[in-house]
């Protein structure tokens, strides 16, 4: 496959995603059994007791008025901008809202996913070296119980255990490192439980391989083999694994952000959904799922220019 | 390794859970609703065995209403995913041509989402209720079911003995059922049992998240994160629905490890 290949596909992809998304999000809410604008007025004119004449008002400033399939191409194109409009909470812009919460969300993503690759490489790779090891068992036994364990239950005890245990992290204030690297800590151990064995495997299926046995057998040194001729074997499954990493990290956004009330994308996105903010709901969503399907471009691109050779 | 204790192990501790799901409120028949703020939070006791919750309800009562809530979601999700993986396949592999690039195109677009999001987003509008949890966990699972049966069955239909069974004038579906299904229901049940551990993980995470849930129902993730802030006054309350959920996910991941071994011994 071409790079121009793999770009259109993927960009094929992401467009009829974005417009699925969107679709759902419009018609679920279009089609809610109560009447939208009179919930709308609610959410936005709270105090006043809603009533079928401020509904009007809001109908009519909304746009809900309108015949449905006009205001569901209208509000397609508009998606397609990023413009969903004003948060019906807060009153600011969806995108402003979603670019501040964003950009909290990415310090501990970001660094999340750093260390949890960093956690599950050499957990991985010792498992698969010395596989069949007491060390193996006992970290097997770890990477399989933080798989069990809910995300948000491995959060709760961090919190128990750090925060009002140890005092050893806050819960308050947004963007100190003394807040963050408990959460960053939790969305690791999440991420490297599963990618870990994935490694693992990756690691024993190489080592197993012919021409590595027959390196071994004419006396080639054990780690100077696996760097030179392993390694490169070994990441291909854990590349592929990628995206299945990254879903798990957009669920551990929404939980744990949620479980220690930091502000970034999956915290308003519980919140909104709690005050049923339809637009900034909309917004939010598509923004997380765009994340993740640019994060799973940029994996494949990297799958790509590691394994072009093979492809032809 | 203890591989061989293992898969009576999971099928054990799976059973327990069934059981306990199915006969639990039955035996045990304490009301699991019935609120009592006097006895809020008291520790357990011959009345109520596992304590009561912040608002008096027994909580033994709601682990295994809980328990049920789960097991049948669960197994309608499950059942659903089944029947429209088999069917969807049929089709696309029956007419071919764009009908099966077009399902599998769409097909792609759902599997490539984050199904929580997805979830998310539904489940507010659609209001609560098992029906809707149901739904949502089904709507965002099924292109992997479908996937399944359809490389299974693609592969099958260029085999010569269902050329044979078209050359000699079988119908669509009666090679669809003697020829393809019987195939490819143990891959799909095994299927089905690897993703029964997780389908339990979503209910929990959206019970915790308070979405989808129409709130009398007990449901595990839910009294979690009621009672975690009364983690010091009710201890034995809170570690109930945690050990519960670790309970039937370890069941379910020991079973799905030792399942196929054992498959690939007998064929």
């Amino acid at each position: 496959m071409t790079l121009a290949e793999l770009l259109a596909r993927k960009a094929l992809l992401i467009l009829t995603i974005t417009l699925l998304v969107a679709t759902c999000s419009f018609w679920a809410v279009h089609l809610l059994p109560e009447n939208l604008a009179l919930q709308i007025a609610a959410a936005r004119f709270s105090g006043a007791e809603p009533n079928q004449q401020l509904a009007d008002v809001v109908s009519q400033s909304y746009g809900l008025d309108r015949p449905v399939i006009a205001q569901y191409v209208d509000w397609l194109a508009r998606a397609l901008r990023f413009d969903f409009g004003r948060s019906l909470t807060t009153g600011r812009e969806v995108l402003q809202d979603i670019a501040h919460h964003g950009i909290n969300s990415m310090r501990t993503v970001f660094w999340g996913f750093i260390a949890g690759v960093g956690l599950a490489v050499p957990i991985g790779y010792v498992c698969g070296r010395f596989a069949g090891s007491r060390l193996d068992t006992a970290l097997t036994i770890f990477s399989a119980a933080v798989t069990t364990i809910p995300s948000f239950l491995v959060a709760i005890v961090m919190i128990q255990f750090f925060v009002v245990e140890l005092g050893l992290a806050t819960l308050s204030g947004t963007s100190g490192w003394a807040r963050l690297w408990v959460m960053i800590l939790t969305i690791s151990i999440s991420v490297s439980g599963s990618l870990s064995r994935v490694i693992r495997a990756a690691v024993i299926d190489v080592r197993n391989q012919p021409y590595m046995q027959f390196a071994l057998m004419r006396g080639v040194p054990e780690r100077q083999l696996f760097w030179r001729h392993g390694v490169k074997n070994a990441l291909r499954p854990m590349l592929n694994y990628l995206p299945v990493v990254f879903m798990f990290l957009i669920y551990d956004v929404i939980v744990i952000e949620t479980v220690f009330n930091y502000h970034g994308l999956g915290w308003a996105l519980i919140s909104a959904v709690k005050a049923l903010d339809i637009p900034l709901m909309q917004g939010l969503v598509l923004a997380l799922v765009l994340f993740y399907l640019g994060c799973t471009t940029l994996s494949d691109l990297i799958t790509w220019r590691v394994y072009r050779q093979k492809a032809h | 390794m203890q591989r061989s204790g293992a898969c009576p192990l999971g099928i054990g501790l799976t059973l327990a859970f069934c059981l306990a799901a199915a006969f639990g409120p039955l035996l045990y028949t304490v009301d699991p609703d019935a609120q009592n703020l006097l006895m809020s939070l008291k520790a357990p006791s011959q009345g109520h065995w596992l304590g009561t919750d912040q608002l008096g309800r027994d909580v033994l009562a709601r682990v295994l209403h809980g328990a049920r809530y789960s097991a049948g979601i669960a197994i309608s999700v499950i059942l659903f995913n089944l029947t429209m993986g088999c069917a969807l396949a049929g089709i696309a592999m029956w007419f071919g041509g764009a009908i099966s690039t077009g399902l599998m195109m769409f097909s792609d677009a759902v599997y490539a989402l984050p199904g929580l999001l997805v979830t998310i987003l539904l489940a507010d509008v659609l209001g609560g209720g098992a029906l809707v949890i149901v739904f949502l966990l089904w709507l965002v699972a099924w292109p992997e079911y479908f996937r399944l049966s359809y490389a299974i069955g693609a592969q099958l239909m260029r085999s010569d003995h269902v050329l044979a069974s078209k050359l000699a004038g079988a119908s669509g579906l009666t090679i669809f059922r003697l020829q393809v299904l019987p195939v490819m229901l143990p891959y799909l049940l095994s299927l089905g049992a690897i993703s029964v551990g997780r389908i339990v993980l979503s209910i929990a995470t959206l019970g915790f998240l308070g979405i989808g849930i129409s709130p009398p129902q007990a449901e595990w993730g839910m009294m979690i994160n009621d009672l975690r802030i009364y983690w010091q006054l009710a201890p034995v309350q809170l570690a109930a629905p945690v050990l519960a959920i670790i309970w039937i996910v370890l069941a379910l991941l020991i079973l799905s490890h030792s399942i196929p071994k054992a498959k690939v011994g007998l064929g």
